[in-house]
């Protein structure tokens, strides 16, 4: 008897409630909210509830479970199964094997529930902490269309994207990843349009994580990510509105769901797909063109805005106009620095601003902009520090850097300003147009999991150019069709 | 970088861009000189004539039956023979033309745009970038292609049609007023520069499955560069004349200067540049591709990546070199096409008939 | 001394290179490479120091310059 005691291992259910009741406890470190309450129910056996408070849903705890306990059990002997199946009347249940399993249930919100003399266990899903309501989008605003916006709870965001997607060809698949978090991670799509080879990829991938902790989804970014190719360009979306989610899915992307974030992750993603917005789908044609054409053009200023000046200004004086050329030259006769110099402090400025304003109190927020304008805008130029050029230039950037949809393709675009200034500094327009060559180059070379980044522009598919740039009229879109992946 | 693949519709794109480049700038003057003011009918009599000579490239990618350009020569020469003719032509033939239009590239940048700057770091600046994009192979260059193709030649077409207002017909007449002599020597010369150019497009046959592909794929891109030549020659015989041209050596980049519609539509020259140097850019990309194919084939290497920072290392090196002075170089010009008529013409129809003995003589043993 | 530092860029990322190769263990492409790369930087240090280097295209204009007379004369 001594023998077996010693070989089960500290993590089994044992027969004696009293000493699992123990174990558990010290199992978790005798922590403040692991409560366990014990029941006597109707044929007189002890069983123990065990939860985490704040997890459980208190009022399905007491109104359901521990009163079908109570009253409604077989008033002879029974075993926690049958209990399980006849008492119960709540959803999921299962059966954890071992304590461990049985912790992890009970820190995703589920009940534990063990009787006297029996070494199986029952778990009762009851979900019930807090969480934020639905709200709209913060990122990604539109002006008509979905205003509900994915929360921090997984079930929650499937959900919100299931309710889109009434097709019995949805997949979701669940896996935990982190040793330390255990975040529940879901894949969720599009049976028979999603690429299975990537399907496989993305779930060896992410069962191989040897990460601690995934609190957001760049965490498993950068573990998805391929292997050989750097680039600050970004090769996943993520979004937190479920109607661009739900879209990705249609066109054959594969959704990763994170608990605890509301950005869900969208694989593969494509150059095109970081410069359109959802609400391209919900206004007019000709409006939605016209506005995508806009976008593109707000990319190029501004990513070139202020080399073209430094460039214009430095080497190219005789390609201004006369009378602009004057009033230029006016407006630069006070000013210290030479033109470089003088855009990278403002551009620089203008970054710590935008950074502050990120974090800034609401309160101080109004306050702390106004001083911005004023003071670094117009200060600075009667100072004679910088020309009223410049000023408009870096405006100009600031602003066009926003009509970007997408955050994460505004961070290279921003970086990028940096290294084109340097260049137009050196080398005038000759050095812009290499640098622009060069940035070409590297975006054609990248590839988003198997799929070229410049698709469907380069390599050029016909059949794709329903959506890539310009929105083709609903009508004429191309059908369900898996997306071909081309090796070229 | 040599299992890569290129779409035929990206090759056509590059092949055209590559003729384009080295055309566009000078063309008209050099067409204008000799035919004067019928220098626009060169063109699609030089097109005429590289049809034909494509029917003989034709007949060299038959040959080759699926092997590598490299390999050919080494199957139809031997191996050592093989590998020394091939070095010889691959120094003489697309490396120095990557020399050459390298230097081009910095005297234009140099004499007019930005001349404060040192000629080796304009160089370096530009080899970077095709040493960067050559390095990631033939299908990012085919990608690239694809997307600044339209770009490139909208730019262009607006650029040139828009010296339709400043056209004077008169300009082209008479007509044939030296006879058709002139028109033929100039259509010579513009078939050996850039046309004869194309016999470096015979690399790229074991990219696609047939030879008659490959061939279709260079005859559009001749046809695509020759309109694109043709509206230059064009545009600039009307909106200027024959004796002005040939008296300019940039006469394109001239020519675009006096476009001014309604006083906004002006300093399109900005443009042209910029489309030059995107030219160039695919210009020296092709021609380091093959360079370097060609010396991994004689040395027989598993990476040709290795020699790309060396050859880059050499042209800039030789680059200042290549000639001293402009009077240099306008000599130079005139012997050109007869440079590029025996590496582009003799030599091949030579291989062409070497292999023939060869592979007829092994086929009957 | 901008050429100096364009010999070193070059030498620089020929390291990089020659480092992959050498894991795949093709000592020959390296020699090659490397031998390339030395007369590179050779030309580059007559450069600094003034030598004169020959130049090609003069020979290609003494050996065309008559084929190019000829055929202006025959076809004018």
């Amino acid at each position: 008897m001594a023998a077996d005691t010693a070989q089960s291992r500290q993590t089994d259910f044992s027969p004696t409630l009293r000493l699992n009741i123990e174990r558990l406890r010290a199992l978790f470190g005798n922590s403040s909210d692991f409560v366990v309450r014990e029941i006597t129910i109707r044929s007189g056996q002890n069983v123990a509830l065990f939860y985490l408070d704040g997890m459980i849903d208190q009022k399905m705890l007491q109104e359901v479970v521990i009163a079908s306990l109570m009253d409604r059990s077989p008033p002879e002997m029974t075993s926690l199964v049958e209990i399980g199946n006849t008492v119960l009347n709540v959803g999921a249940v299962t059966s954890p094997a071992d304590m461990e399993e049985a912790a992890l249930l009970i820190m995703s919100g589920s009940l534990l529930l063990l009787m006297n003399q029996e070494k199986d266990a029952l778990s009762i899903a009851l979900p019930g902490w807090e969480e934020r309501s639905i709200t709209e989008s913060k990122t990604q605003t539109v002006v008509r269309g979905p205003q509900d916006s994915f929360t921090e709870t997984l079930r929650t965001n499937t959900t919100l994207v299931r309710r889109r997607i009434k097709d019995t060809r949805i997949r979701l698949t669940g896996m935990k990843v982190g040793r330390i978090t255990k975040t529940d991670v879901a894949l969720m799509y599009l049976e028979g349009v999603a690429d299975n080879r990537l399907i496989r990829q993305l779930e060896e991938r992410l069962g191989n994580a040897r990460l601690d902790q995934v609190l957001e989804g760049q965490y498993l970014e950068e573990l998805l990510l391929e292997q050989r190719q750097s680039t600050i360009f970004p090769t996943l979306y993520n979004s937190d509105r479920p109607d661009t989610i739900a879209a990705g899915i249609m066109e054959g992307k594969i959704a990763i769901f994170i608990d605890g974030t509301p950005f869900v992750l969208l694989v593969p993603s494509l150059f095109v797909d970081f410069l359109q917005s959802a609400e391209d789908y919900y206004q007019p044609i000709l409006y939605s063109n016209l506005i995508r054409i806009m976008r593109y053009i707000a990319v190029t200023i501004c990513i070139l805005a202020p080399a073209i000046y430094i460039s214009l200004t430095t080497f190219h004086q005789d390609m201004l106009p006369t009378q602009m050329l004057l009033s230029l030259a006016a407006q630069r006769e006070g000013v210290p620095f030479p033109a470089f110099i003088e855009a990278l402090i403002m551009e620089v400025t203008f970054e710590i601003l935008r950074e502050a304003g990120v974090r800034m109190p609401r309160t101080i927020g109004q306050a702390v902009s106004i001083v911005g304008t004023i003071v670094i805008g117009q200060a600075a130029v009667e100072a004679g520090v910088v020309s009223a050029v410049l000023v408009i230039v870096v405006s100009i950037t600031a602003i066009t850097s926003f009509v970007i949809p997408a955050y994460a393709m505004s961070i290279p675009i921003r970086i990028l300003r940096f290294a084109f200034m340097c260049l137009a500094a050196s080398f005038g327009a000759f050095g812009v147009t290499i640098g622009i060559l060069v940035l070409l180059v590297h975006l054609c070379s990248l590839r988003s999991f198997g799929v070229p980044y410049m698709s469907p522009i380069a390599p050029f598919d016909s059949k794709e150019q329903s959506d890539a740039i310009f929105r083709f009229p609903f009508r004429k879109s191309a059908n369900l069709n898996p997306k071909r992946r081309s090796s070229r | 970088m040599i299992n890569q693949t290129i779409t035929p519709r990206q090759a056509v794109m590059w092949f055209c861009l590559y003729q384009t480049g080295s055309a566009m700038l000078i063309l008209p003057s050099s067409l204008a000189t000799i035919a004067k003011q019928d220098a626009w009918m060169c063109i699609p009599l030089a097109i005429v004539m590289f049809l034909g000579v494509s029917t003989f490239y034709l007949a060299i990618a038959k040959q080759m039956n699926g092997a590598s350009f490299e390999d050919y020569f080494q199957r139809i020469l031997g191996s050592l023979l093989g590998k020394i003719v091939l070095f010889l032509f691959v120094l003489l033939f697309p490396y120095l033309i990557f020399i050459l239009v390298l230097r081009d590239l910095g005297d234009y940048l140099t004499t007019s745009v930005i001349p404060e700057t040192p000629q080796a770091a304009i160089y370096a600046l530009m080899l970077a970038a095709v040493y960067y994009v050559v390095r990631l192979g033939a299908t990012v260059i085919g990608r690239i292609a694809e997307i600044l193709f339209f770009v490139v030649m909208t730019l262009f077409l607006v650029g040139f049609l828009s010296l339709f207002v400043n056209a004077d017909w008169r300009n082209l007449l008479p007509m044939l007023e030296d006879g058709p002599k002139p028109v033929f020597h100039a259509s010579i010369h513009l078939l050996a520069f850039p046309y004869l150019e194309s016999v470096l497009f015979l690399f790229f046959v074991n990219q696609f499955d047939h030879a008659k592909k490959w061939r279709r794929i260079i005859v559009r891109s001749a046809i695509l560069s020759g309109f694109a030549c043709f509206i230059v020659t064009m545009m600039s015989l009307l909106a200027l004349s024959a004796g002005v041209i040939s008296n300019l050596t940039y006469p394109s980049y001239f020519v675009v200067r006096t476009i001014s519609i309604g006083d906004i539509f002006e300093r399109f020259e900005v443009v042209i540049s910029i489309i030059w140097y995107i030219s160039i850019f695919f210009r020296l990309a092709l021609l380091l591709y093959v360079s370097v194919q060609g010396f991994a084939g004689v040395f027989r290497l598993k990476y040709p990546r290795a020699l790309l920072i060396p050859l880059s290392l050499i042209a800039i090196m030789m680059a200042k070199v290549v000639w001293p002075n402009m009077a240099f170089l306008i000599t130079l010009l005139q012997v050109w096409p007869y440079y590029c008529i025996i590496f582009g013409l003799l030599f091949p129809i030579a291989l062409w008939l070497v292999g023939k003995v060869r592979l007829s003589g092994s086929s009957d043993a | 001394m901008l050429l100096l530092v364009i010999m070193a860029i070059a030498i620089g990322f020929s390291f990089m290179e020659y480092r992959s190769l050498k894991e795949q263990g093709d000592y020959r492409d390296i020699t090659i490479a490397a031998s390339l790369l030395g007369i590179g930087i050779l030309m580059g240090c007559l450069q600094l120091f003034n030598v004169g280097m020959p130049n090609p295209m003069s020979l290609v204009i003494k050996l065309l310059q008559p084929t190019s007379q000829l055929v202006s004369k025959w076809l004018s």
